[in-house]
């Protein structure tokens, strides 16, 4: 049974209810309005009382308690209330004035009472309680109630439909597992959180802003650590890199997600399924395996294999490193060489040509080359040119 | 019931005694409110304020159950003023238990200073004794 600081609201529960319902008492706006204030009054009396309360108990075993035994006791009087409404009533958004109205306050009342617990006594509080049926029915309906508005919502704002599925498959999880005894407050939490949440990003979004982005950063934010997010993410990074040219422009934007998922403040204690690694553990893993895999491949020697080069042979240029360089920049800035990706350049002419010095061009020292071309390159190349155009004028 | 309290009037919803030594009202009030019987015995009360000519009443809410909103405007502007005019000076109020009956006497309050407030019954009584 409740405590002495929840006494008024077990009377109200148990007996001013059902005395009203019995009694088929008219509801008129003017009551809803002074209920709500007068429940709004007894909150606040409420969170007093139990900061009082707690304040002078010494030992942390006791407080453990004593905060367990509230938030059990807030629990049960939400499953109470099912006596004298649907959760339907309960948990509807639009308000009519009747007798459920009163009990739908009363939850919005229990469940402040229960966040006010855990924000402020969150290290006593017991997330990990299982939620008895009844509440379960409550809170199931409650998200029930605005996720067909959430969706509406969601496919309006032009927000990738894979993602939209990611997020909705959480919400269906919960309410697809009526019967199952595995819910915890830290789910429902969680999901409370992120729909309202999700609405908040909704109604303050402008037109102009990347909404799919929001909706990705509050997913982090908030550790929706399931494997199809973790799966998203990845593939994003992944597409990201498959646009990509070189090893360093692969490593770069691999070592950026890793830097921006790390630098992304989550919200402490909030996790989707606390069964599995935090999303940012698992995305961080997956780069920097990444990231492992391109150093690897980086340091190994591009080559044809041996059955190719048998067929191909390379061409041996009578020219340095930077003299090559100058010659595709030239290329390149005349339209000759039409690739759109100078990488793409970098990467065929280093597996297919051999310089005056060195049989094995590297990747890094061509474009180093490429990118700033000396004095003395450049006079050798045009000296070398010169002679190309004056063998094809003999020609006859 | 006391039994120094003499009993002048019994209704389903109300009960009016009188403590003649202080000549004090007692109107106990019980159970659910509705409009006449409530406006009815409002007046028997007015009458027999004038009738034994008292000045002090004893209101006590505590068994009242459920809102009685269709009535709390009647209380406030028509009924306490005539009690007023007919020389109530002192009032105490014992809140009913009941949240909703408590958010309606809360609504009925009027704005003459004559009511006081009380939880338990030898509280209102006690002050009542000490008041002109």
């Amino acid at each position: 049974m409740p405590g002495t600081e929840l006494k008024r609201l077990e009377e109200l529960i148990g007996k001013d209810i059902p005395n009203l319902i019995q009694m088929d008492c008219k509801v008129c706006e003017a009551l809803l309005t002074d209920f709500r204030r007068a429940l709004k009054e007894e909150a606040e009396r409420i969170k007093l009382s139990m900061s009082r309360r707690i304040a002078s108990v010494e030992r942390k075993k006791e407080l453990r308690k004593y905060v367990r035994e509230q938030q059990q006791n807030l629990i049960m009087l939400n499953t109470y209330l099912l006596n004298h409404a649907n959760p339907e009533k309960l948990a509807a958004s639009s308000v009519v004035p009747e007798a459920a109205a009163l009990c739908h306050y009363i939850y919005k009342t229990l469940d402040d009472l229960l966040s006010f617990m855990e924000r402020h006594f969150i290290g006593y509080f017991d997330l990990d309680t299982w939620i008895p049926t009844n509440y379960r029915l409550i809170v199931i309906q409650e998200i029930r109630e605005d996720l067909e508005t959430l969706e509406q919502v969601m496919l309006s704002k032009s927000i990738d439909k894979k993602l939209v599925e990611i997020v909705f498959l959480a919400f269906t999880q919960l309410i697809q597992s009526e019967l199952e005894d595995e819910i915890t407050y830290r789910k429902v939490r969680y999901l409370k959180k992120l729909k309202n949440e999700l609405f908040r990003i909704f109604n303050t979004d402008h037109e102009s802003s990347d909404t799919s982005e929001s909706v990705k950063q509050l997913l982090i934010r908030l550790n929706f650590n399931c494997m199809p997010f973790v799966n998203y993410s990845t593939n994003e990074i992944k597409v990201r890199l498959q646009n990509l040219e070189t090893l360093v422009e692969k490593r770069e934007h691999l070592a950026h997600s890793l830097k921006e998922i790390n630098q992304i403040r989550d919200r402490t204690g909030f996790v989707l399924d606390i069964r599995l690694p935090s999303l940012k553990e698992q995305v961080s893993m997956w780069i920097v395996e990444e990231l492992d895999c391109q150093v690897t491949a980086q340091q190994l020697p591009i080559s044809f294999p041996e059955t190719v080069k048998t067929i191909l042979e390379k061409i041996e240029l009578n020219l340095s490193v930077a003299q090559l360089a100058a010659l595709i920049w030239a290329g390149v800035k005349e339209g000759l060489i039409k690739n759109k990706n100078v990488s793409a350049v970098f990467r065929a002419v280093v597996a297919m040509v051999n310089t005056k010095k060195t049989d094995e061009i590297s990747f890094g020292s061509l474009k180093t080359k490429y990118q700033d071309i000396e004095q003395g390159t450049r006079d050798a190349l045009i000296k070398i040119l010169q002679s190309l155009i004056d063998r094809l004028r003999s020609h006859s | 019931m006391r039994k120094e309290w003499e009993v002048l009037h019994t209704a389903v919803n109300c009960e009016i005694s009188l403590d003649r030594e202080s000549k004090i009202l007692i109107c106990r009030w019980i159970g659910f409110q509705h409009e006449k019987p409530l406006k009815d015995s409002g007046k028997i009360i007015l009458v027999l304020l004038k009738k034994h000519k008292c000045c002090k009443i004893l209101n006590d809410n505590t068994d009242v159950l459920g809102p009685w909103y269709h009535s709390a405007e009647w209380t406030s502007t028509k009924w306490f003023p005539n009690m007023i005019e007919a020389g109530l000076r002192h009032f105490a109020w014992v809140c009913p238990k009941d949240m909703f009956a408590q958010l309606s006497a809360e609504k009925a309050l009027p704005q003459q200073r004559v009511v006081k407030t009380f939880y338990f019954v030898e509280e209102a009584m006690d002050w009542l004794k000490t008041q002109e």
